[in-house]
């Protein structure tokens, strides 16, 4: 019989591995870029920045003119990225307790499984605010012969986040955020409870956003980096304003880097080792928001003239914006992210430059934000003086009061294609003043102003069309979901 | 009584071991000794009967000789009169299942490469059709329709003992190709893993078709088995053949695109409807010229090569084979060919009167110059699509780049793809088998057999830096794969006849393993294109991979035969596999059949218009085992991270999983009327196969994405029950003078396909990457319809008037436009939308059929063999993206030309539009008849006359010229209709994706035998 | 094989002499027997088939082999040809001869970027930024010619003339002139002048502002109008960077009131210590000057007027800023 038992002689089973400390946390270390990288190479920004009239380019335009179809391939990369990070957070949540050897340290499996409920939480939130209404799956097993399932409601899914994230409160380990910045990369609790403010503020639960957020903030574990120009290097990741960023690497597994260094920038001018697709280019409506002296509008866009002295070409010249740069004809490129032909890359040319998804700029804003508590304005003197800090690291002066206006453009200057416009569009304005300013967008290139009508369809993704012919429940009307499973 | 001795010879005069010696009328019979003698002791006045296989049968009355020699005749008719069946042979007469013998001289002349292409058009229910044109290239064997969903449907075939598997994709090994890289985007990248063999070694070529035969076959046999023996040394002094023949292949069929001047209008118009810049150099396109027509570029005239010498003989006790052959072939895509060289030997001897032992070894080295055009960004397709302002070659001659444009889109030169990527597989194969067979006591024979496959394989890419290639670095690939496989066997024969009965019992144990291994390295960085190796490359990278399986089986066979009237067979087989958990590791698997010569009963005996008939019926059940290894469990993926590898979860496993089975019923009539000029053998069969190992696509909800990219790979299961029912049957009619020979073959096979159960929230969609690499639904399947359906819209024309528009409310939400395509509201809601996606065509025929016809006239021969399919769709994916009209830097078909605008309101395609749109999605438009008839070979040969040529010592000088895919007869559109699989997926049938055309091929042989 | 030009079908021994007959700029197909760089011409003779090389002023030049029949080419003059040459031709060679004709590249029209400062007094420094400034002729502020202290093809270093409104930049050179977008003078830092400066918020109480109002305007297309209740306040505040104050002595701007009425100016959300109160007639323009060190600030963060009659009143606002 043993001539017949042929387990893998090229990798471990699943069964018959958890026997170290080392060998448990190996399970958890890809779930931090690995599936997000079919969502973080390019469609995030087509579903976020293009969308939202931050980015612009012609290979994109249906996002652009708001002609978004169900077969557009963007929304099922970003789908099927978002549940693979489901799927792989629920093989360890499910399955860890039952499969781990005696030996293993209760903090290494407690860490792991908080780290496992964290990523699940926050890829729901960004399936919930991309689609709003989406299937919560727990256990794909229980689905393999039977894989049709309704979407579920908006008010579940954030019933489900919430009670994710809590899991992760009373599991992840307590952190300071030091100068060793690698012992930073993983999440804590400051993480799981911010992310958590966050999806309050999302759910307009102010006063419980403003307290937690109130309470990460006060607790010290994060501060701001000193200099906005330092935070996009790769050799800050994992700085103390980081509260969960992707741990891309180098590697010869295609799709583990950053792609920003190539999609983004402008083509033909040695920023990247292996050529420049200039992908993306910012928009023409976004050229002109940042006041004069904000520091951060060199480090998120190119200006003509302007010398880097962080960035170097492939050759090892460092970087001047060229008079003629025209990333997607926009007449200039983007710059965030942009780490140049001298950092390191792997082979598609990705570097180990890692992706904020929340960084403490934001809490503090959430904070500013929640405090507004959905009044459009506020003079609360702690909000205001956590507002103020973001500008003032900006280079800008204090503002004396704050309104929603005021927020949603300083959180545009700040996150520049880090993908928070779209959304925080959606949280700060009124639907029909949403349109309206949508539609008012120049949407075009330098040469061609255009303009475009969004209507309330268009503020949420159709279910990817492979998904739907797979399953044609998800064109049916949500349903709630049963908890108690 | 006296006792009669003598000499049994052939014409000749070679001495015949083996002959039975019988006194009529009695069992009393032996057989002659290794020098033809025989003894024996008989009645005065007996009739002695000589019968030998191959010969016609003498008989000489014995008076008062003591001495009787015998020079026995060839018999041409009975030549096949034996079978072989698995393990073992059976006379033609008594099979009781679905066998097909091949006849070998109808493809001989023909210049095939492998075996598996010898199969087309020749055997009834055999479905043969190539995956692509290019030399070397996997074929697509069906018999009776395909039995599985996803896993390999591919005939096993028995080489000389040895199993092969046909399925190109090796998913029951490594799962992974030969070459290439292991993701998909590189397209129909299969190899044909029968390309070691020289179909002129074969000897013979049986396929077994339904399961009462296959039974035997257990766990192996499900789609069938094609036993292939190879050739032996014949009886007589030796004899020194040598082949050869020389062939051009041509591209039988270009499309109509547009030349530059036509494309710089077209490019006018689009970039006036899209809104964008025209091109200052297209403001008068009547001046241009006509720019580069890519496809007189990468087509060419491919030639041919072919050489063999073979040695064979029979002397005394041993008999010997040897042959050597060298293959060179250009294909018709300029930069793909194929070289191949290959040694065979087949030894037997007779150690002892009750001791025979044997061998046979191949060996086999075979070059291949790949071009991966057969995808969506293959070139085929940029055959069509590649702009003609690109040229061909810059002014320094060497190739030219696309010039930058404001939309981004850049073709990379395919000429550049085809002749500055160097691609190459080399494999080196050597298979081989010993066999002992001894009798123990009369009628009990034992056997042993020990077989062995191994192949090493190289597969090199290297791509060079290059603007033209879209390259910032050169890259090269490596691939060293080598695996093996051994196989054992111990077989217990038992023949007994008593009176009119006769029982054959065989009993059987088998053994056999498969490992293998591979590297894939890449180096990144060369300072030169000079020498491509790793140990130059600035950066180099490697994996591996490596595996085993195994399997272990008993069986056994009893046929049974009263009076050559009735006949049963009755076989079993129980396998145990190394792919199960140990709960569902053995399968069983029974097969039975009969049958009854009614020909034979007395009262036929009057019907002199029959000269034949006999009735068989037959059960069987086989099994299907071909996945990977542990798919029962979940295995880790590992990944290079920041601290260290990490691993994710690779695959959902199932315990649960367990064989798939298939049952199939066949009943057949073999006829033959008019002293056996006229045949005809017309077979039915039901096959349902079921408990599907499918690997289902689950909705990325549950899985994400795929597992190389962090999301689970997709569960095994055991789902769905299929049907086949079909008709078989063959029509032969022969007739004969002095000089003038005919004999013609139709063959005509039809099959119902039915998917009858399927777990209903399953879905089997399957997508195929497109043009802009997205991943489009093209094929369903679904309970009560045939599989492998096209799946998309219903187009009816285009949207014409007002009326019509508002008439067709929303099309995925938006508003259609006069000039759109009209789609059909399947489902009747108002709207179109997703739920209107319907079956819009059908890549299974209703009929294929094969004639052929042979005709001698003194030294002359000439054969005429026609093929075809009738009543298939084709799904022509090349054709949507040669008339998309939806980008600029593009070139189009001509037919592209004829969209709606105001100018032209009666236009056969819809109004053009920037990027993907509704007018482009999966429909109907795109679906054509795949009919053909197809003139596949026309060969003329003369053999000199031998008081001619034995003058130079020569038996036989054979000369002979024909051409190959003559002419094809079809509505269809694109380069060529048989279409055949993507990567041999039954799911995938008919989708032209950029098909490697079928060449049209001249060739001009030789034949000399000293 | 790869050395052969597929463009060429001709027999290798049936070569002909090329001849070029005509030049015609390739978007309207117009004759010309010069032209400039990066444009697109087409070159009209024949025996073109077989072209090696296109030299414009000896300069090699990239052709796509498809825009070449026997009698036409479309070849685009490259970027790096010069047009002070001599002789000016173009040249074509082929594998059956050569071929050249007279034509002359011409020196492009200049183009103006930017210049800097963009406000001073007569005879400061000036350096304009652009293109093609070769064989530059003269630079004219308005209609002040400036002096020319040096110039490089990219560069123009220039003393001011003594201007008094803002005025455009002429740069002329043999090729042509080119005004700039911008103007120079006026004031040295603008609030509002027919839109508020982006870096700058507005926010008031019990006002309402229109900042593209065209009732009464006092230069260029729009100025502000607020309308503002009693003792109520138009407030705008920078929302950029931090502005010194002493970079500046004066705040200045035009009002216009619909009212009779008073008007209390000031600054960083002082309104009651350093104030200062005017008085304003209706139907008539003002140009308000107030010395920054007045109102005893630092750094420029918020200006405010309040309406200090107590009655209300609507303002027209133009030419907010500092000197
Ligand atoms: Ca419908
Ligand atoms: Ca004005």
């Amino acid at each position: 019989e043993d001539f017949l038992e042929r387990p893998p002689e090229d990798s471990y089973s699943d069964d018959d591995f958890y026997y170290t400390d080392e060998q448990v946390e190996s399970r958890i270390t890809p779930l931090y870029f690995k599936p997000w990288w079919g969502m973080f190479n390019t469609p995030y920004w087509v579903m976020t920045e293009i969308a939202s009239g931050d980015m612009f380019n012609y290979t994109h335009t249906s996002f652009v003119q708001f002609t978004v179809t169900s077969s557009n391939s963007n929304l099922e990369a970003t789908w099927g990225s978002l549940y693979s990070v489901v799927a792989q957070s629920n093989e360890i949540i499910n399955n860890l307790d039952s499969k781990v050897d005696a030996g293993v340290s209760q903090d290494v499996i407690n860490s792991v499984k908080g780290e496992a409920y964290f990523l699940r939480a926050v890829a729901y939130f960004y399936l919930v605010r991309f689609w709003k209404e989406v299937p919560i799956i727990e256990n794909a097993y229980d689905y393999i012969y039977a894989p049709q399932v309704h979407k579920n409601f908006e008010e579940d899914i954030y019933t489900f986040i919430e009670s994710d994230l809590e899991m992760a409160i009373s599991l992840l380990p307590e952190k300071t955020r030091g100068a060793d910045f690698d012992n930073n990369a993983r999440v804590s609790v400051g993480s799981a409870k911010a992310m958590l403010a966050k999806v309050y503020l999302t759910e307009e639960k102010y006063t419980e956003a403003k307290t937690l957020a109130g309470e990460v903030i006060s607790s010290g574990e994060f501060k701001l980096l000193d200099n906005y120009a330092d935070l996009f290097l790769t050799s800050n990741d994992n700085n103390q304003e980081s509260i969960f960023s992707l741990q891309w690497c180098i590697s010869t597994d295609y799709g583990s880097g950053n792609q920003s260094n190539i999609v983004n920038s402008a083509a033909g001018y040695g920023l990247s080792n292996i050529g420049d697709w200039n992908v993306f280019g910012p928009s023409q409506d976004i050229l002109d928001i940042y006041p004069t002296g904000d520091e951060r509008e060199i480090e998120n866009m190119m200006i003509p003239g302007y010398t880097y002295e962080n960035l170097y070409t492939s050759d090892g010249d460092q970087f001047t914006v060229p008079d003629d740069i025209s990333a997607a004809t926009s007449g200039s490129a983007i710059k965030k992210y942009v780490v140049g032909g001298q950092d390191e890359y792997d082979n598609w040319g990705m570097t180990s430059n890692n992706t904020y998804i929340m960084r403490y700029a934001d809490l503090l804003l959430i904070y500013s934000e929640a405090s507004m508590a959905g009044s459009g304005s506020t003079t609360d003197a702690i909000a205001l003086s956590y507002f103020n800090q973001v500008r003032e690291r900006a280079g800008l002066v204090d503002l004396p009061n704050l309104t929603n206006e005021i927020l949603l453009q300083e959180r545009r200057r700040e996150f520049a294609f880090e993908g928070e416009y779209w959304f925080d569009l959606q949280r700060l304005l009124s639907e029909s003043d949403l349109l309206t300013l949508l539609s008012n967008q120049n949407r075009g290139d330098m040469n061609y102003p255009q303009y475009y009508t969004a209507s309330a369809e268009d503020l949420v993704y159709p279910i990817p069309a492979n998904e739907s012919a797979s399953n044609p429940l998800l064109l049916e009307d949500a349903v709630a979901y049963d908890f108690t499973n | 009584q006296t006792t009669v001795e003598g000499v049994v010879k052939d014409e000749a005069n070679v001495t015949l071991p083996g002959v039975t010696v019988l006194e009529k009328g009695t069992n009393n019979g032996i057989t002659t000794d290794f020098d033809g003698n025989y003894s024996i002791t008989v009645k005065k006045g007996a009739t002695l009967v000589f019968s030998f296989i191959g010969f016609t049968s003498q008989e000489v009355v014995v008076g008062e000789q003591t001495k009787i020699d015998v020079t026995l005749k060839p018999n041409v008719e009975n030549l096949d009169e034996v079978v072989v069946i698995g393990y073992g042979s059976q006379k033609r007469e008594q099979v009781n299942s679905a066998v097909a013998v091949v006849d070998l001289e109808n493809t001989k002349e023909q210049p095939k490469v492998t075996v598996d292409q010898m199969l087309q058009g020749q055997a009834a229910g055999v479905s043969v059709t190539s995956d692509s044109g290019k030399p070397g290239a996997a074929v697509s064997v069906r018999i009776r329709g395909a039995t599985s969903l996803t896993g390999s449907n591919e005939p096993l075939y028995v080489i000389d003992g040895i199993p092969i598997s046909g399925d190109a994709r090796n998913s029951a090994t490594s799962g992974r190709p030969i070459a290439g890289s292991d993701f998909t985007s590189e397209g129909n990248t299969t190899v044909n893993p029968l390309a070691a063999l020289n179909p002129n070694d074969i000897e013979s070529v049986v396929v077994l078709k339904d399961a009462s035969a296959t039974a035997i076959y257990g766990s192996r046999g499900a789609n069938g088995v094609v036993i292939v023996t190879t050739k032996s040394g014949k009886k007589g002094s030796g004899k020194i053949t040598y082949d050869s023949y020389l062939t051009f292949q041509t591209q039988s069929k270009l499309l109509d695109v547009m030349n530059l001047s036509q494309y710089a209008s077209q490019q006018n118009a689009l970039a006036e409807i899209y809104g964008l810049e025209p091109r200052v150099e297209f403001t008068y396109p009547e001046l241009l010229g006509a720019g580069t027509n890519w496809q007189e570029e990468l087509f060419r005239t491919g030639v041919t090569q072919n050489h063999q010498i073979s040695l064979s003989g029979r002397k005394e006790m041993f008999s010997y084979y040897l042959s050597g052959s060298y293959l060179k072939q250009e294909g018709t895509l300029i930069g793909s060919g194929l070289k191949r060289y290959t040694f065979k030997t087949n030894l037997d001897s007779r150690v002892k009167d009750w001791l025979r032992i044997g061998t046979n070894l191949s060996v086999a080295i075979t070059n291949e110059d790949l071009v991966f055009g057969s995808s969506s960004n293959g070139i085929i397709n940029y055959s069509i699509l590649s702009a003609p302002d690109l040229a061909a070659y810059a002014g320094d001659g060497d190739f030219q780049a696309q010039e930058e444009n404001n939309l981004g889109i850049n073709f990379n030169n395919p000429l550049a793809m085809a002749l500055a990527v160097d691609t190459e597989l080399v494999r080196k194969n050597f298979f081989g088998n010993t066999y002992l067979e001894a009798d123990i006591i009369k009628g009990l024979k034992y056997r042993f057999e020990f077989g062995g496959n191994t192949e090493f394989s190289e597969f090199d890419k290297y791509t060079p830096e290059a603007e033209y290639l879209s390259t910032e670095e050169a890259v090269y690939n490596v691939r060293r794969q080598s695996w093996y496989s051994w196989n054992l066997k111990n077989l217990i024969t038992f023949d007994k006849k008593i009176d009119k009965h006769s029982f054959t019992l065989l009993l059987g144990h088998e053994a056999s393993e498969s490992a293998w291994q591979g590297v894939i390295s890449q180096g990144n960085g060369f300072v030169s294109d000079q020498i491509h190796a790793l140990d130059v490359a600035d950066e180099t990278t490697a994996n591996d991979y490596k595996g085993s399986s195994s399997l272990v089986s008993f069986f056994g066979r009893l046929i049974y035969d009263f009076n050559n009237k009735y006949s049963l067979t009755a076989t079993y087989r129980a396998d145990g596999s190394s792919k199960f958990s140990k709960e569902n590791r053995w399968g069983y698997f029974p097969g039975i059949s009969g049958s009854w010569r009614i020909s034979n009963e007395s009262f036929m005996s009057d019907v002199k218009l029959v000269s034949d008939l006999k009735l068989r019926v037959g059960y069987g059940q086989t099994g299907n085992q071909n996945i990977g290894g542990y798919a029962y469990g979940s295995s880790l993926y590992s990944f290079t991270t920041d601290t260290g590898v990490g691993f994710l979860v690779s695959n959902l496993g199932n315990a649960d999983l367990k064989w798939e089975s298939m049952n199939q019923t066949n009943i057949g009539l073999d006829m033959a009327f008019l002293n056996n000029k006229l045949k005809l053998t017309v077979e039915w069969y039901n096959k349902v196969s079921k408990d599907f190992l499918y690997t289902i696509p689950l909705p990325e909800y549950l899985t994400g994405n795929n597992n190389w990219e962090g999301g689970l790979g997709n569960p095994t299961v055991n789902v769905g029950e299929m049907k086949n029912t079909g008709w078989d049957l063959s029509l032969n009619y022969g007739a004969s003078t002095e000089d003038f020979s005919w004999n013609s073959t139709l063959i005509f096979s039809t099959y119902k396909n039915e998917l009858t159960e399927m777990n209903e929230d399953l879905n089997l969609i399957q997508t195929v990457g497109d043009i802009n690499y997205n991943d489009i639904t093209v094929t369903n399947s679904v309970v009560g319809q045939a599989i492998g359906q096209f799946y998309g819209l219903k187009a009816d024309g285009l949207l014409r008037s007002q009326e019509e528009v508002t008439n067709a409310g929303t099309y995925f939400g938006e508003t259609p436009e006069i000039g759109d395509v009209k789609y059909e509201d399947v489902n009747g809601d108002g709207i179109v939308n997703e739920e209107d996606y319907t079956y819009i065509g059908n890549p299974h025929p209703k009929f294929t059929y094969g004639f052929t016809n042979n005709f001698s006239y003194k030294g002359f021969t000439l054969s005429v063999f026609l093929q075809g399919s009738y009543g298939n769709d084709i799904l022509n994916l090349t054709r949507k993206y040669g008339t998309r009209n939806s980008n600029l830097y593009i070139n189009q078909l001509s037919e592209a030309q004829d969209f709606w605008s105001e100018d032209n309101t009666d236009a056969s395609l819809p109004r053009p539009q920037l990027e993907d749109h509704n007018n482009n999605r999966i429909s109907s438009r795109f679906v054509e008849d795949g009919s053909y008839l197809r003139i596949q070979n026309v060969t003329l040969g003369y053999n000199f006359p031998s008081d001619l040529i034995s003058k130079f010592k020569m038996t036989r000088l054979r000369i002979y010229g024909g051409v190959q895919n003559l002419y094809t007869f079809t509505d269809y559109k694109g380069y060529d209709p048989e279409v055949g699989s993507i990567n041999q997926n039954a799911l995938l049938m008919g989708i032209d994706n950029g098909r490697y055309p079928s060449p049209r091929t001249y060739t001009m042989g030789l034949n000399i035998e000293f | 094989m790869a050395t052969i030009i597929t463009s060429c079908n001709n027999d290798d021994d049936d070569f002909t002499n090329p001849e070029i007959n005509s030049i015609s700029l390739a978007s309207n197909d117009s004759a010309v027997v010069s032209g400039y760089k990066q444009n697109m011409y087409i070159v009209r003779g024949k025996g073109f088939s077989g072209v090696q090389n296109i030299y414009f002023n000896d300069v090699d030049t990239y052709f796509n082999p498809t825009y070449v029949t026997d009698e036409v080419i479309f070849v685009t003059i490259d970027e790096s040809t010069p047009y002070d040459y001599s002789p000016e031709s173009i040249r074509i060679i082929t594998n059956g001869g050569e071929a050249e004709y007279s034509f002359d590249v011409l020196q492009p029209s200049p183009t103006i970027t930017s210049f800097t400062p963009n406000v001073g007094s007569a005879g400061v420094e000036v350096t304009i930024f652009g293109e093609v400034f070769n064989n530059l002729e003269s630079v004219y502020f308005g209609d002040a010619e400036a002096t020319i202290v040096s110039f490089s093809d990219t560069e123009i270093v220039v003393n001011a003339p003594d201007i008094v409104d803002p005025v455009q930049i002429t740069v002329t050179t043999s090729a042509g002139s080119v005004v700039s977008e911008d103007f120079f003078g006026g004031l040295s830092y603008y609030i509002y002048d027919d839109a508020l400066n982006s870096d700058w918020w507005s926010g008031g109480w019990g006002e309402t502002n229109d900042f593209a109002n065209t009732e009464h305007v006092n230069g260029g297309s729009y100025a502000l109008k607020t309308q503002i209740n009693g003792w109520s306040a138009f407030q705008v505040g920078n929302g950029g960077a931090s502005i010194d104050a002493s970079d500046y002595s004066v705040l200045q701007f035009d009002v216009y009131a619909e009212s009779d009425g008073n008007i209390l100016v000031s600054m960083n959300y002082d309104y009651s210590t350093n104030v200062q109160v005017m008085s304003l007639t209706a139907g008539q323009w003002y140009t308000l000057t107030f010395s920054l060190a007045d109102f005893n600030v630092s750094d420029i963060q918020a200006f405010a007027i309040q309406e200090f009659s107590g009655s209300g009143n609507t303002l027209y606002i133009d030419n907010l800023g500092f000197l």
